[in-house]
């Protein structure tokens, strides 16, 4: 069974004006340079979008082009935390297991 | 023979068939290849695009396959990497680029500006290949040459042909223009 690790992103990265609220970021490989962004939107509808943490960039997109825009308008500050809490976060969980 | 790779991971759009019925088909056929889609593809990770990414290196498709899904690979549900043969001479309708050559081969002339080079110190281009391990890398400005005024600081210049020449070259990535047709899918290994 693979582990899956998170960050929340809720309370961290406000909502876009059109009602996306980012939920958390996943992963399942440490060294593993993708991410996947949870979302939910105004009606409660969840969503995923994979972000290539190298590249600082989702590679995925919301049909909806307006909707789109301001997501991927909010990719660097979910990078952002990213980069500070993650590291931190394998780190940590490095020293836990004795490595 | 030369081999090519794909990773696909679980629930993500190529995940739903098998590529070696299917062929492969770019997210948008119809635009045309030019050196801007190329940068936008291979630095921005721009899936819209009339590119289709492969790469010459089995691991890097396998670390693809397994960690860019929308969920973990399981038993039941496993990422693939196939293995791509393409005709050698080049069907028509089929073209096949090489980005860091692509690139380089539009930026031929260094008294141009700007070009794939940095204004960074030496290690810059870790900070290129790895940003979130080298977070200040990005901010420090570059040094100032003595006598050299003006200006406010800022953290040094990366182009996009940079990061495409350094994307393609980590991962081994080349681009292909045109439908891959089924049967040039010779393979597909599980990836759990």
């Amino acid at each position: 069974m693979t582990a899956i690790k998170s960050i929340k992103l809720e309370g961290r990265i406000a909502a876009t004006p059109l009602g996306i609220n980012f939920l958390r970021a996943e992963w399942w490989g440490d060294l593993s340079r993708f991410v996947v962004i949870r979302y939910s939107e105004r009606d409660g509808i969840e969503g995923s979008l994979r972000m290539d943490i190298d590249k600082r960039a989702f590679i995925d997109h919301i049909a909806d082009p307006a909707k789109d825009e301001a997501v991927q308008s909010q990719a660097l500050p979910i990078w952002e935390i990213l980069a500070k809490l993650r590291n931190k976060h394998d780190w940590s969980s490095a020293r836990a297991q004795g490595l | 023979m030369t081999y090519f790779y794909k990773g696909v991971g679980v629930g993500t759009f190529l995940h739903a068939t098998d590529l070696r019925t299917t062929g492969i088909a770019p997210a948008r056929p119809t635009l045309s290849f030019s050196l801007s889609a190329a940068m936008l593809h291979v630095s921005s990770g721009v899936v819209m695009s009339p590119c289709i990414s492969v790469t010459r290196s089995y691991a890097v498709a396998e670390d693809y396959a397994k960690y860019a899904g929308l969920t973990a690979p399981t038993l039941a549900k496993p990422a693939h990497v196939y293995v791509i043969e393409i005709p050698d001479p080049l069907p028509t309708g089929i073209a096949i680029h090489d980005p860091v050559e692509y690139v380089a081969s539009h930026n031929r002339n260094p008294l141009a500006s700007p070009s794939y080079h940095h204004n960074g110190d030496a290690k810059f281009l870790l900070a290129v290949v790895d940003p979130a391990s080298h977070l200040g890398r990005f901010t420090t400005p570059p040094a100032r040459p003595p006598g050299m005024a003006g200006g406010v600081p800022s953290g040094p210049v990366v182009t996009s042909e940079l990061h495409t020449m350094v994307n393609s070259l980590r991962d081994a990535e080349i681009l292909i223009v045109g439908i891959v047709h089924p049967a040039w899918v010779i393979q597909r290994f599980d990836i759990r």
